[in-house]
């Protein structure tokens, strides 16, 4: 009875920690990379009016949000390899899992903010003689770039926790080092302990900057719906995006 | 070139049929639970009580910011070391869905109560009803129908969380799963086996939630 934690293996295990953590960012940094361009793309298709583009848009949109990520990612690393002879790297699997799926839950971030720039702007671009092209480029994206960045920014945050699935294939992440670093000195408890906090401490931090974002990129509109940091960041933390109820207010 | 070995698959239907139902069986009691435990945090959370309300505040943005797998990991490898805890496997998996859960069930319950006008109550009030009635005749009937898509959502993301308890050994669709592919070598007939009953589950509870929610509209 009686257990003194001992965080000193941690320590002098750091070096891992470290590197596992770095390996967590750059993974997590390239599936998000690949999943914006993936998702504004699928939004785009989304709101084609060519038919063929929408329906599979949308279907993508709704198969990718029903797989479950674990199940994804052994399906790519095991079965695909076998099937088809693209061997992947761990790594490769994870980003390739990770940016179809995140791709998938950006795309309805985006057509929102797509969607939130009125009708009126497009109309006067094309009365200014804009192509659909330039109207798109210059007028719609520049303003639904803004309004998209925060919530881009806190999915980063659910994506950065998804990593934590890529251990199971074998990547060199946090839990993967957390592993070998407990198994080298015995000391689970305190190793996966300071995993499990850095974890929180980066989400926390991805939603703060997010809800930060938020009210920097907002517009100089008086009638722009205002909150403050506190309100934006609370919501953030609390709740799982795209799990909350739609309330009226 | 490939072909899907069906039969090896047909030949273990009743052993991944018995995995699916410990899928949905963890999925199930962690869900049950984390509703309770969820409605409690949540109370703590709208306390009058400064404290107690950054207590609750404190655990969900806690449990929202670790991974489910860090979770598992860490209570079933780590403090079960540390406080000498004997803990199954599968207990182990529905405490943390339950506590996970309970975290983000916490502020759905919330939302439902406060997308209700107020004004209902102050009306249920000036007709003369108890402060209980109030919750249970006008508030809570209004309130399920608002949050009932949410909880569907979180039972759906329960069963495909239960996937992650395969970390631990227990014999879930997902571990049986990665036995089976071991056993036959057939990654691809498998584990394409999993993921189409997983989505299908998620499907059917969709379903199942629209109907309820249809049921109770009034």
């Amino acid at each position: 009875m009686g257990y003194t934690p001992d965080f000193g293996p941690v320590w002098r295990r750091a070096d891992l920690l470290l590197e596992g953590l770095g390996m967590t960012f750059v993974l997590a940094i390239v599936a998000m990379a690949c999943a914006i361009v993936l998702g504004l793309v699928i939004a785009v298709g989304q709101m084609s009016s060519a038919r063929v583009p929408r329906t599979l848009a949308t279907g993508y949109v709704q198969l990718a949000r029903g797989t479950p990520l674990y199940v994804y990612i052994f399906w790519v690393y095991y079965s695909l390899g076998s099937a088809t002879g693209i061997l992947l790297t761990p790594f490769q699997a994870g980003v390739f899992c990770l940016a179809t799926l995140y791709g998938a839950y950006l795309a309805e971030i985006d057509r929102g903010a797509l969607q939130s720039i009125q009708r009126e702007q497009r109309e006067a671009a094309a009365a200014l003689g804009l192509t659909a092209w330039q109207s798109f480029r210059d007028v719609v994206l520049p303003q639904a770039v803004r309004i998209a960045i925060p919530p881009t920014t806190n999915m980063f945050a659910m994506l950065f926790m998804d990593t934590s699935l890529v251990s199971a294939i074998g990547a060199l992440e946090l839990i993967r080092v957390a592993r070998i670093g407990s198994s080298e000195t015995f000391r689970p408890f305190e190793f996966y302990s300071v995993m499990g906090l850095i974890y929180v401490v980066v989400v926390l931090v991805v939603s703060a900057l997010s809800a930060w974002l938020e009210r920097v990129l907002r517009y100089e509109d008086p009638q722009a719906p205002q909150r403050s940091f506190r309100e934006a960041f609370l919501e953030r933390v609390l709740r799982k995006p795209f799990s909350a109820p739609k309330t009226s207010r | 070139m490939l072909e899907f070995q069906l039969e090896t698959v047909v030949a273990s239907g009743p052993r991944i049929m018995a995995a699916l139902g410990l899928t949905i069986y963890i999925a199930t009691v962690s869900m049950l639970s984390g509703l309770v435990v969820g409605l409690v945090v949540s109370l703590l959370r709208g306390s009058g009580f400064q404290p107690v309300r950054l207590l609750a505040v404190t655990y969900i943005s806690i449990f929202r910011g670790l991974p489910l797998i860090a979770f598992l990991i860490w209570l079933y490898f780590g403090v079960t070391v540390a406080f000498n805890i004997q803990l199954s496997p599968i207990t182990a998996g529905i405490v943390v869905m339950t506590i996970q859960s309970s975290a983000y069930l916490a502020e759905i319950y919330r939302s439902g109560m406060e997308a209700i006008p107020h004004t209902q109550r102050q009306a249920a009030v000036a007709l003369g009803l108890s402060p209980v009635r109030v919750f249970t005749d006008v508030q809570f009937p209004q309130a399920v129908r608002i949050v009932l898509p949410a909880i569907g959502n979180e039972y759906i993301g329960l069963v495909k969380g239960s996937a992650l308890v395969s970390v631990l050994g227990v014999a879930e669709l997902m571990r049986t799963s990665q036995q089976l592919v071991q056993f036959y070598q057939l990654p691809f007939e498998f584990f394409t086996t999993a993921a189409v009953l997983y989505v299908a589950v998620g499907v059917g509870l969709g379903r199942l939630f629209r109907i309820l929610e249809q049921r109770i509209r009034y």
